[in-house]
């Protein structure tokens, strides 16, 4: 018979200090593993489940550590500088073990419930106004077992618990999340249909659909908008913002969120090269449409951030 | 505000910071004008009977000598005359430099860095202190030798303190004198201050303007680092009165605040701070949080100064509105208030032997030390001393040693020796001060129980007197000792003796180790049990080699662990460190993590600066955090509270936020080995600036540029 001891999850980041993932200063877990593939995705290292190699190029030093530890001929030195060739990578990680600088970084791991929950710990004093724990990813409920072990963990050590999700999960774990989590931090990156399975993977219409039930079953929630230049940066768009807004019952609040570019230079240093660039992208013009769009159409009394100072 | 009022506040910051202090390096403890004529007086008052009383009529002299300084919009006056030497004066100077040898006294200890008891020369003004002075002296029976020390020094007290009421009246007739050639709302202003001379310091001030100019004019005349106390518990009365009789405004409250704030950039060297402190408790445990405690706090934001510094003493009690206030002001980048915790220095204090009516009524005098107002002999920063050298010699030492343990005892053997070694010299430079006298009578006029005892400050008439002897590289020993350890005494790699010769050798050779050490091995400042364990380990060291040491006057010594500028002078002369720190580089500040090692953010590196009792260290913590303006402002202001609330909760000293400025950030992308631990705000989440991509650095720098 399994314990909550064995259930083992793949953690990619324990940020601490996390300001933007809910109230109050926060711990986010970041889950890796996505069944989505969200063309701009800022976090392109929590697509795979597996554990991967960063190669921070900027970092490395061409000390060769690298070559002489790898069995498989991945890590070329040549005229003092490194070059890596990832189809010979068998994925031992004995590389970033042996780097002395950190230009080779593992991301990824596995962890238990209570390594999880301790490390969150750590920063307990700080959550005493409003603060708590974020799980992100990632899709979280791609480990919806581990999840909902980690909820209630923190939950029974008394924590304030946010989960953010692209809705990318079973509603039934959604429903079983929501008895130990006070917010789900819910994305909404395009209208569901044909645009939508093009940038993202999927159509969307289960997303929106387990946003509706989830919300209909009284959980509270944040809806997170990333405005992509060229993709979702439309007029219609945030009309769609509004009216899926006007339709939940226990909305917070409405993060708008402008693009940025941290997922390239990770995308690249974990040799992921067909990479996404939006056009340039004119930060007054959203705000023009929440101004003009968004706000006449919302009858839901909430209130609009604008996440995007620096 | 008024706009005539931020007018008059910019283009008075404006006039000072295009004086001599700003433009040229001005020795600030006795400027040139000043020195000379303390030299001519020196040269030709050898009749007196005593140095001391030579000393003190040396300081009427220059009193009486100094030209009354009057400038443009100045509502708050008195400062020292700083135009330069005539070429016939410059060789007078010279002669007379040539020929003077001043007394080694007090070399090697620190001066001033003192708060007086301000409050007492509100209540009484210099007049009050005449006549105590004068009914003590009628008093003495002096047929008594050891009376005849003290008529001397009361001898002292009475002649400076007379010159200064004498410098008073000058400003007030130089003030007058100017109103003749004025008209209109200059002639009102310059008769108003006139009027004010004429009145303070020699009399108790009547309001709040006149409080402020006679601290200030009383403390500018010493031209060196005394503190003002806690100015919101002895002008609230003044204040009120004023407001009351409808004579003042909140608002006119914090323009004379600024003004007042301004004066010391006229004649303080630029980045020495002149403080005074505000908040805290009173003896029954209440928080002092009134009008002028927000009035001194507003104020920073208009005055901008470098120099005149307002401190805040942070208590549970204490409104979210002051606390958001000061997050506010440095997040805009005044790089003030600084926040100390009330409640731990207050404790510290009275484990020091203070009594709860003592320890309420502490300033910062200096960086972060702490000193009792009105009642300090103390010695603060005396000596600094580099724990990273003594590391060194511990491994020239302790090459044989077969265990950590025992390398970790060479290392304390080293640290207690040299502590009590310094403690020495620091006890012949105090004998040599109570032979001789160093500060002048007017500071032990404000410092209880010289007047009553009859005794200076330097010869011991201060009731506390403690000396708080600083250490530096603090963290970089810890690193250092976790890195011994592992590489050492854990895995074997390297001896003692072969990790000191690639020290030696300043890491050539040794590139990969050196960044080994940086990026892999445990590090102060990311929350990590070992090397939390090993501070503590250090600190308990430190005050271990304090115990049982004691001042040349029987006082204790009590630590602290702060750095002004001496981390980046000491580290020019410090060899490589076994932390991965290059030769002559800077050591660490203070006790904040290792420059560049706080790589798991904000909190980490709090809980690590907490992981040992600040109570024991009153010569001063300073706990440094840098964020992007962003990180505390808008929604995070909140946020920003919490985390101060939550560091004061766990017994943190002192937390300094700095708002992270463009320079800072193009040197970041340029040294980035050197800001690994500078948070930056992107989008929705905070990130490290050095891990971000180019095109995102750049984002920042131009984005942030608008913020400030």
């Amino acid at each position: 018979m399994s314990t909550v001891s064995d259930i083992m999850g793949r953690v990619f980041d324990i940020q601490r200090f996390s300001l933007h993932d809910g109230p109050g200063i926060r711990t986010t877990v970041f889950l890796k593993g996505c069944p989505l593939k969200c063309a701009w995705c800022h976090n392109p290292e929590s697509w795979k489940k597996e554990s991967e190699l960063f190669y921070h190029a900027g970092s490395c030093i061409g000390c060769g550590e690298c070559a002489t530890v790898c069995q498989h001929g991945a890590h070329i030195i040549s005229g003092g500088k490194h070059t890596i060739d990832r189809a010979k990578c068998v994925g031992c990680l004995a590389c970033a073990d042996a780097c002395p600088t950190g230009a080779l970084e593992v991301t990824g791991g596995e962890k238990s419930v209570d390594e999880v929950i301790s490390a969150v710990l750590r920063d307990a004093d700080f959550y005493k106004n409003g603060g708590g724990m974020t799980v992100s990813g990632g899709e979280p409920f791609l480990q919806s077992a581990f999840l909902i072990e980690l909820l209630k963990a923190a939950k029974a050590a008394g924590l304030h618990t946010a989960v953010e999700t692209s809705g990318a999960a079973d509603i039934e774990d959604m429903l079983r999340a929501k008895e130990y989590t006070d917010i789900f931090l819910f994305d909404c990156k395009m209208m569901p249909g044909e645009k939508h399975r093009k940038y993202i993977g999927s159509d969307g219409v289960k997303l929106h659909a387990n946003l509706k039930m989830l919300d209909k079953s009284g959980a509270k929630i944040i809806l997170r908008c990333p405005i992509i230049p060229s993709v979702n940066d439309t007029a219609e768009h945030f009309k769609y913002i509004a009216s899926l807004a006007n339709s939940l019952d226990n909305l917070l609040e409405i993060n708008i969120q402008p693009y940025h570019t941290t997922g390239l230079a990770k995308a690249r240093d974990i040799g992921k090269d067909d990479i996404f660039i939006p056009q340039d992208f004119d930060a007054k013009t959203f705000k023009e449409y929440i101004k003009n769009e968004l706000m006449p159409i919302l009858s839901n009394a909430v209130p609009v951030n604008v996440k995007s100072t620096v | 505000m008024k706009q005539s009022a931020i007018d008059r506040i910019n283009s008075l910051r404006a006039f000072y910071k295009t004086g001599p202090v700003f433009t040229e390096w001005v020795n600030f403890n006795r400027q040139r004008r000043q020195r000379l004529n303390y030299m001519r007086a020196l040269s030709q008052n050898g009749n007196l009977y005593s140095y001391r009383l030579r000393r003190a009529h040396a300081e009427a002299y220059l009193l009486d000598n100094m030209e009354p300084v009057i400038n443009d919009g100045e509502l708050i006056v008195g400062l020292p005359d700083l135009s330069p030497l005539t070429d016939e004066e410059q060789k007078e100077y010279d002669e007379l430099a040539k020929g003077m040898k001043f007394s080694p006294q007090g070399a090697h200890i620190t001066a001033a860095h003192m708060a007086l008891d301000y409050a007492k020369l509100v209540r009484v003004g210099v007049n009050g202190l005449l006549d105590e002075v004068n009914c003590r002296m009628a008093a003495l029976d002096m047929n008594i030798p050891e009376n005849i020390e003290k008529c001397e020094f009361y001898e002292c007290c009475k002649v400076e303190l007379e010159a200064l009421i004498r410098l008073q009246h000058r400003y007030a007739e130089k003030a007058r004198a100017l109103a003749e050639e004025a008209d209109g709302e200059k002639k009102k202003e310059l008769l108003d201050i006139a009027e004010m001379m004429d009145r303070v310091p020699a009399q108790p001030p009547r309001t709040f303007r006149e409080g402020l100019e006679a601290i200030h004019f009383y403390n500018v005349t010493m031209w060196d680092l005394y503190y003002f106390g806690r100015v919101d518990r002895y002008l609230i009365d003044l204040y009120n009165a004023d407001v009351a009789a409808g004579r003042l405004t909140h608002e006119d409250a914090v323009e004379l605040y600024a003004c007042f704030l301004l004066m010391p950039e006229a004649y303080i060297l630029p980045n020495v701070a002149l403080d005074a402190m505000v908040g805290g408790t009173t003896e029954d445990g209440k928080t002092v949080e009134n009008e002028v405690t927000h009035i001194a706090i507003e104020a920073i934001e208009y005055a901008r100064s470098a120099n005149g510094k307002v401190s805040l003493a942070v208590t549970d009690d204490m409104s979210d509105e002051l606390i958001k206030k000061a997050i506010r002001l440095n997040a805009i980048g005044c790089a003030q208030p600084a926040l100390f915790n009330d409640r731990i220095i207050i404790e510290g204090l009275m484990r020091a032997g203070m009594p709860r009516s003592d320890a309420n009524n502490y300033c910062n005098t200096g960086c972060v030390e702490i000193t009792p107002v009105g009642k300090s002999g103390i010695h603060v920063v005396s000596p600094y001393h580099n724990l990273a050298a003594m590391l060194l010699t511990a491994m020239e030492n302790g090459s044989g040693t077969k265990s950590f343990d025992d390398f970790y005892r060479v290392f304390e053997g080293v640290l207690h020796s040299e502590i009590a070694r310094r403690n020495i010299d620091m006890n012949r430079a105090q004998m040599e001060r109570a032979r001789n006298g160093q500060e002048s009578a007017r500071v032990s006029c404000l410092t209880d129980d010289c007047l009553k005892l009859g005794k200076a400050v330097d010869a011991g008439g201060a009731i506390y007197n403690f000396v708080e002897p600083n250490f530096l590289g603090f963290s970089n020993v810890v690193d250092s000792l976790a890195a011994i350890n592992v590489l050492v005494y854990e895995n074997g790699e390297y001896t003692v003796e072969s990790l000191l010769e690639i020290l030696k050798n300043n890491f050539d050779g040794n590139e990969a180790l050196r960044l080994r050490i940086v990026n892999k091995l445990p590090h102060y400042g990311t929350d990590d049990e070992f090397t939390n364990s090993l501070a503590k380990r250090l600190s308990d060291s430190i005050l271990s080699g304090c115990k049982g040491l004691y001042t040349y006057r029987g006082a204790t010594l009590i630590p602290g662990a702060f750095s002004y500028y001496e981390h980046a002078r000491f580290g020019r002369r410090t060899g490589a460190t076994p932390d991965g720190r290059h030769a002559g580089y800077p050591l660490s500040s203070g006790s904040s993590p290792v420059q560049g090692r706080e790589t798991k953010g904000p909190t980490a590196a709090m809980l690590s600066t907490l992981s040992w009792d600040h109570r024991n260290f009153l010569g001063g913590i300073a706990v440094n955090m840098k964020f992007t303006p962003s990180c505390m402002q808008g929604e995070n202001e909140d946020k920003m509270l919490e985390f101060v609330r939550t560091f004061m909760r766990l017994g943190g000293f002192q937390l300094q936020l700095n708002a992270v400025d463009r320079e800072t950030l193009l040197d970041a992308r340029e040294h980035p080995e050197n800001h690994s631990d500078l948070l930056v705000r992107v989008g929705g989440f905070s990130a490290y600036f050095t891990k971000l991509s180019p095109e995102m650095q750049q984002e920042i720098i131009d984005r942030n540029e608008h913020s400030i």
